[in-house]
């Protein structure tokens, strides 16, 4: 049974919990430059490139270490432009059934994440 | 089939979000040197048995000199593009080149061995001089001291507890002063971490709070349009070509400006978060809603951070080239920090009055004679009209 390891922009360290919980002999590290990042706010240019050149960098390093990387660069042309999208598309790619992920910095991009907030968010109106 | 979904914690911060709940619970005060007095104590910095090295957990009050005459450190490390680089600089360059700020010249590191090099080059050459210049700005000198450590530990080329042992060797082998050293190891398991814990706990909707219920448009200075305030203009210029501003120039220039000039936290948040290369939502917001513009209602801040022109003058270079005088409390060329600083006062007094650390502030503009207090206002509510019909201010 195959699972992807989602890893995002700026978890790019060698012990990642996702990296930690995940098998390169049967796993597949996704990584993915994508629009909707990129845009969400128009970030400087200087912060995407350093971004997607260390994530760049990181994959190559991940292969070296024995992982397998389904990586997806922004001018793709098989590039879906989201997070999810991607790993809907690579799941599909692998048939994979499971996703293994660290919570990111962000709210808006986890919705399981986003439950534990609703739930911190819950206990604030209620303080 | 669904696809399942196992979302792990990330450990890559010293506290836990269960450490940092049994520490916040129960609390009146969320501050800070608890907090991190915890993580001293957890991760052995700076330790001596289980008292803090020296005999004092903060040596902040050694860390407020005004700015030097000459800066020793040259700046961080820069590298030179490498071919991955450079693909993905002609990439944005295609894409993005209608983004503020200068791609190039592009002198980030993009890789743990490079971000390392880069901490070695600092922990040699500008963290002697940190502790001392942390809150001083110079118009020339975008850098000063700082580290510029955040744009390499929030990606995660960098270990926190890894850059903080080694400049506490530094200090072990006499390289570095125990105020620049604690300072720093404060940024990094105090604050840093402390913000994460609040972000964590507080939840997604944080990023809309408006306690102040300012509702001002970002002006298009912040975008790089003309301005006559030379505090400002260095911190925007500097920021669109390096995608970075130091700590005091974004907590007391442009921060301490959205406050006054009550500008929307959702605005001055999107603008933190796209124009710094080292922030994510996580570390932007509390410092940007908490921490600058007291949006959260108190949550981080036990007061506001607002100054006048006077803190910006001592600490700085600027004023001297501005255009408008800092020595000017009313008249056409009144520095705007020393109108709006009133005008915020005032719009707010009813919050802020009973505040034991503000009363100072209200007793000095009560005894202001009535016909100065209506000019200042007047001229302050002048100016923020100006700013919002969009001309140049």
């Amino acid at each position: 049974m195959t699972r992807l390891v989602l890893v995002l922009g700026d978890q790019l360290s060698d012990g990642m919990a996702a990296l930690k919980a995940a098998d390169p002999e049967r796993d597949i590290v996704v990584m993915a430059e994508v629009a909707e990042e990129a845009g969400h706010v128009p970030h400087h240019p200087k912060k995407i490139a350093f971004l997607f050149a260390a994530m760049r960098k990181f994959a190559a390093r991940l292969r070296q270490r024995g992982w397998q990387v389904e990586y997806t660069r922004l001018d793709d042309p098989e590039n879906t432009g989201t997070i999810t999208a991607e790993l809907l598309r690579r799941a599909a790619d692998h048939k994979a059934t499971g996703v293994i992920a660290t919570e990111p910095g962000d709210w808006r991009l986890a919705p399981a994440h986003r439950a534990r907030g609703d739930a911190a968010q819950a206990a604030h109106a209620a303080r | 089939m669904p696809l399942k979904l196992h979302m792990l914690r990330d450990d890559r911060f010293i506290a836990t979000a269960t450490e940092f709940e049994a520490w916040a619970k129960g609390r009146k005060q969320l501050r800070m040197e608890y907090f991190y007095r915890d993580m001293r104590r957890k991760t052995g910095l700076l330790m001596d048995g289980d008292q803090p090295a020296g005999g004092q957990w903060n040596y902040d009050h050694d860390n407020r000199k005004p700015a030097p005459d000459a800066v020793t450190y040259p700046g961080p490390l820069t590298f030179e593009p490498d071919a991955v680089t450079a693909e993905v600089l002609d990439l944005v360059e295609a894409r993005f080149s209608n983004h503020f700020g200068q791609l190039r010249p592009f002198w980030f590191g993009t890789d743990r061995d490079q971000a390392l090099q880069h901490l070695e080059h600092w922990v040699a050459g500008g963290l002697p001089g940190f502790g001392d210049y942390q809150d001083a700005m110079l118009a020339d000198q975008p850098f000063m001291y700082h580290a510029l450590i955040g744009l390499y530990l929030n990606a995660g080329l960098l270990d926190p507890l890894e850059v903080c042992q080694r400049v506490e060797a530094a200090w072990k082998a006499g390289q570095a002063p125990l105020n620049a050293v604690e300072g720093f190891i404060r940024q990094i398991i105090g604050w840093r971490e402390y913000v994460r814990g609040i972000w964590y706990r507080e939840g997604p909707d944080y990023t809309s709070r408006n306690a102040l219920g300012h509702k001002n448009d970002l002006p298009d200075l912040f975008w790089g349009a003309p301005t006559d305030m030379r505090c400002m203009e260095r911190a925007v210029t500097q920021t669109a070509e390096n995608a970075y501003a130091h700590h005091i120039q974004r907590l007391m220039v442009t921060g301490n400006f959205a406050l006054l000039a009550g500008i929307d936290p959702a605005q001055v948040q999107d603008w933190y978060l796209a124009v710094y290369a080292d922030a994510y939502e996580w570390v932007e917001a509390p410092n940007v809603v908490g921490m600058s513009l007291f949006a959260d209602g108190g949550i981080i801040a036990s007061k506001p951070y607002v100054s006048s022109g006077n803190y910006i003058d001592r600490m700085s270079d600027y004023c001297g080239d501005c255009a408008y005088r800092v020595k000017d409390k009313t008249g056409p060329r009144a520095c705007p920090f020393n109108l709006l600083y009133w005008h915020f006062l005032i719009r707010h007094r009813d919050r802020f009055s009973s505040n034991p650390r503000m009363g100072q502030m209200y007793a000095t503009w009560d005894r202001m004679a009535e016909d100065r207090r209506t000019t200042v206002l007047t001229e302050a509510d002048a100016f923020l009209a100006r700013m919002q019909a969009g001309k140049r201010v």
